[in-house]
């Protein structure tokens, strides 16, 4: 199923909403609307796609702490950040929290656009990997107990014969329960192999 | 601190000059003078350059054989020179670590410093007179009046002029003192010339009666002017002293002149000093004072800087709000219009938003001159309800008998139509939204109120509410309430947050009623 990237526009200020969404609208973007950062974050879970398009200076929640909690959920949702008067201490903590980008009103729209383009494509360019790196894991729990330990070692850049003795097995042996991992794991080369068991590193370690 | 070459050569050629100049009626040609004002010079040398101690034992030297030319007992005068040099150093010392010399300006730093001087003189005397009399120069039943003549010229030398030469900063202060007060100034050099003339031309030589008249002039000085103008009227009538008896009556003891001019000295010293006291206290807590008042001010610019800034962040804040959706409506309808659809039906609307979105700016425009016009208050007559229904809508409770008050009708306006935009923001999406604006007088107020029904103040911005800018409501001047109280204070009145009788929020602007128009009613 594939979703639709959408513009979620949060500003406290109605007449700002209602000619943003006219805006990008007119543009060609999908935008929804949103009063305050506490109903987007109602709205939002981890199939949202596209990306976040928030003031700063909100009543209830700010942009900043939205921004956390965003990456504290993570919704793993492109940010971009709006504020009346761009201090640097603010911006700093803005993209230190890890927003996408920073940009102060009023807005040149062409800037606005680019940058939420930029944004949205970023985000299907991560949800892509997010997705691949999924597969992947979920081809690697497949193997089994022998070809994992075959994947890891092959990572380390051990040989077969190494590995064999390793493993307390003969090299014929190894070759065997290597073909079989590669072909479980869609791999046409030792490179593949590498880059699999790096992902397997990744993923035990976090 | 060692002096340099310029000041030793100073202080040689003074010491000599001095020694010659007192050297008056001496005891058996041994230079004990009823005066040595040189000595009062060795311990403010001393005093003021440590490590002098050679530069001070070779000027006495010096000055001995200079005067007196080099005597029978020769042999005496290395060991009688180093003895009074080194309590001469001691003295010096000891003034440094007890006695500082700024210390003689309170009555305790004086009698201190007269006591070391005592002290020292008569030490100083004993060594000398001693060693004279060892050498059989000086008989020795008359040991004792030798000694009382050494340690008179001593004492009188260092009290009349050690402090006037340490403390030679005074002067410049001494003469704008003498300046702001040419009566007194010419009364104190009269009463010394008229003392003069008694004492030395009119009164019987060894008369010494009417040495006390020289009191009132020197003791006038020491009250006017304190320690540093009597230090300069007791150098006169010291000078007068030499003078007179050397030139005029050369019969007078000046021996016994000094044992009276030492009592003056004393006396002086302790009444300059209580004088010298009081007035330094004066300017201390004066200073004080003025140090407060500055540091108060500076508070106040500080903090108006700091809400300044603060202003002018919020503000900006305000002032973008608008313009992003002006812009944004602006660049809106120019895509529809380039569109070539030309029959969007949002057009127009769309035009018609940027063009309230601009009022909504210069609105806040508006309010922003009024406040930052800083106008000062223009109090006039004002009916109050004209000015309070002017904000239509809502409930209102007015009293029937307002009274005529004297405000300043903007920062009214400005303060109400605050505390009304907060309230309306407050019951926005309420179902039953009920504001109530209220007026109503007590004996010596007028209560402005406004209360609502809506979300009412949080716990955590209550404490903060009148500080800063702690909301960040979008609409709304956006400094309400800080702005509100400070326009209410201009008005000589108060805004307070009180309790509200309707659920939500109240504020209470209190205004005093004119005095005058309280008493004719």
């Amino acid at each position: 199923m594939k979703i639709e990237p959408m513009i979620y526009l949060i500003d406290d200020d109605a007449a700002i909403r209602d000619a943003l969404m006219l805006l990008l609208n007119l543009r060609g973007l999908t935008a929804e609307e949103f009063s305050s950062a506490e109903l987007a974050l109602a709205k939002l879970n981890r199939d949202s796609r596209g990306c976040v398009l928030t003031d700063l200076r909100m009543p209830g929640m700010s942009g900043l702490e939205f921004l956390a909690e965003i990456n504290s959920r993570e919704l793993n949702l492109p940010v971009v950040l709006l504020t009346a008067h761009g201090d640097v201490a603010t911006t700093r903590a803005a993209l230190r929290g890890g927003a996408f980008d920073f940009l102060e009103k009023p807005i040149d729209e062409d800037i606005l656009v680019d940058v939420l383009t930029h944004a949205i494509s970023e985000d299907a360019r991560g949800h892509q990997k997010r997705l691949q790196t999924e597969t992947q894991l979920a081809r690697i729990n497949t193997l089994t107990q022998r070809e994992r330990q075959v994947l890891t070692l092959l990572g380390r850049g051990l040989q077969n014969r190494e590995i064999a003795i390793e493993l307390s097995i003969s090299p014929r042996t190894v070759e065997v329960y290597k073909a079989r991992m590669m072909e479980k794991l869609d791999c046409s080369s030792i490179a593949d192999v590498v880059k699999m068991s790096l992902l397997l590193d990744e993923s035990s370690r976090s | 601190m060692r002096a340099r070459p310029w000041l030793i050569a100073l202080y040689f050629t003074m010491h000599l000059a001095l020694d010659a100049v007192s050297y008056v009626q001496p005891v058996l040609k041994l230079g004990i003078t009823p005066l040595s004002p040189q000595t009062g010079l060795v311990l403010a040398f001393l005093y003021a350059y440590r490590g002098n101690f050679w530069w001070v034992a070779a000027a006495f030297l010096a000055s001995e054989i200079v005067i007196r030319g080099i005597p029978m007992h020769f042999w005496i005068l290395p060991l009688q020179v180093i003895s009074i040099t080194a309590v001469y150093q001691c003295a010096a010392w000891l003034l440094r670590k007890k006695v500082p010399i700024v210390d003689v300006a309170t009555l305790s730093g004086t009698l201190k410093f007269i006591a070391v001087a005592s002290a020292t003189a008569i030490i100083a005397g004993t060594a000398s007179v001693g060693l004279y009399t060892l050498a059989s120069l000086v008989p020795a039943d008359q040991f004792a009046s030798v000694l009382a003549r050494f340690w008179v010229g001593d004492l009188n030398g260092i009290l009349l002029l050690t402090p006037l030469l340490l403390r030679f900063a005074d002067t410049p202060l001494l003469l704008r003192a003498i300046a702001t007060r040419p009566a007194a100034f010419a009364g104190v050099l009269l009463g010394l010339l008229a003392a003069f003339t008694l004492v030395f031309l009119v009164g019987n030589p060894g008369d010494l009666r009417f040495f006390y008249l020289f009191f009132v002039p020197a003791i006038s000085a020491a009250l006017i002017w304190g320690i540093p103008g009597f230090l300069l009227a007791a150098l006169a009538l010291q000078i007068s002293l030499v003078v007179g008896v050397q030139r005029l009556s050369e019969v007078a003891p000046l021996v016994d002149l000094q044992f009276l001019m030492s009592t003056l000295l004393v006396t002086g010293f302790a009444l300059g000093a209580v004088v010298t006291e009081r007035e330094n206290s004066a300017r201390l807590a004066l200073q004080r004072e003025k140090q407060l008042r500055d540091s108060e001010a500076n508070l106040a610019r500080a903090s108006r800087a700091a809400t300044t800034g603060e202003l002018a962040s919020t503000l900006a804040h305000e002032l973008n709000q608008p313009m992003t959706a002006l812009v944004s409506y602006l660049r809106a309808s120019e895509i529809m219009m380039a569109d070539g659809s030309r029959n969007d039906a949002r057009l127009a609307p769309t035009l018609r938003k940027a063009a309230d979105e601009a009022l909504r700016a210069s609105d806040i425009l508006r309010r922003l001159r009024n406040f930052y016009a800083g106008r000062d208050p223009q109090l006039e007559s004002l009916e109050l309800p004209p000015v309070v229904e002017k904000l239509e809508s809502i409930v209102m409770r007015i009293d029937p008998d307002l009274p005529t008050l004297r405000a300043d009708r903007v920062f009214i306006e400005v303060i109400l139509s605050n505390l009304i935009a907060n309230a309306l923001d407050a019951i926005a999406g309420r179902p039953d939204p009920v504001i109530e604006i209220a007026a109503r007088r007590s004996e010596k107020t007028v209560h402005l109120s406004v209360d609502d029904n809506g979300c009412g103040v949080s716990e955590r911005v209550r404490g903060d509410l009148f500080k800063a800018f702690v909301t960040s409501k979008s609409d709304g001047l956006g400094v309400g309430l800080a702005v509100s109280r400070s326009l209410a204070e201009a008005c000589g009145g108060e805004l307070r947050l009180a309790e509200t009788s309707l659920g939500g929020a109240k504020f209470e602007f209190v205004l005093p009623i004119d005095s005058e128009h309280r008493e004719s009613l």
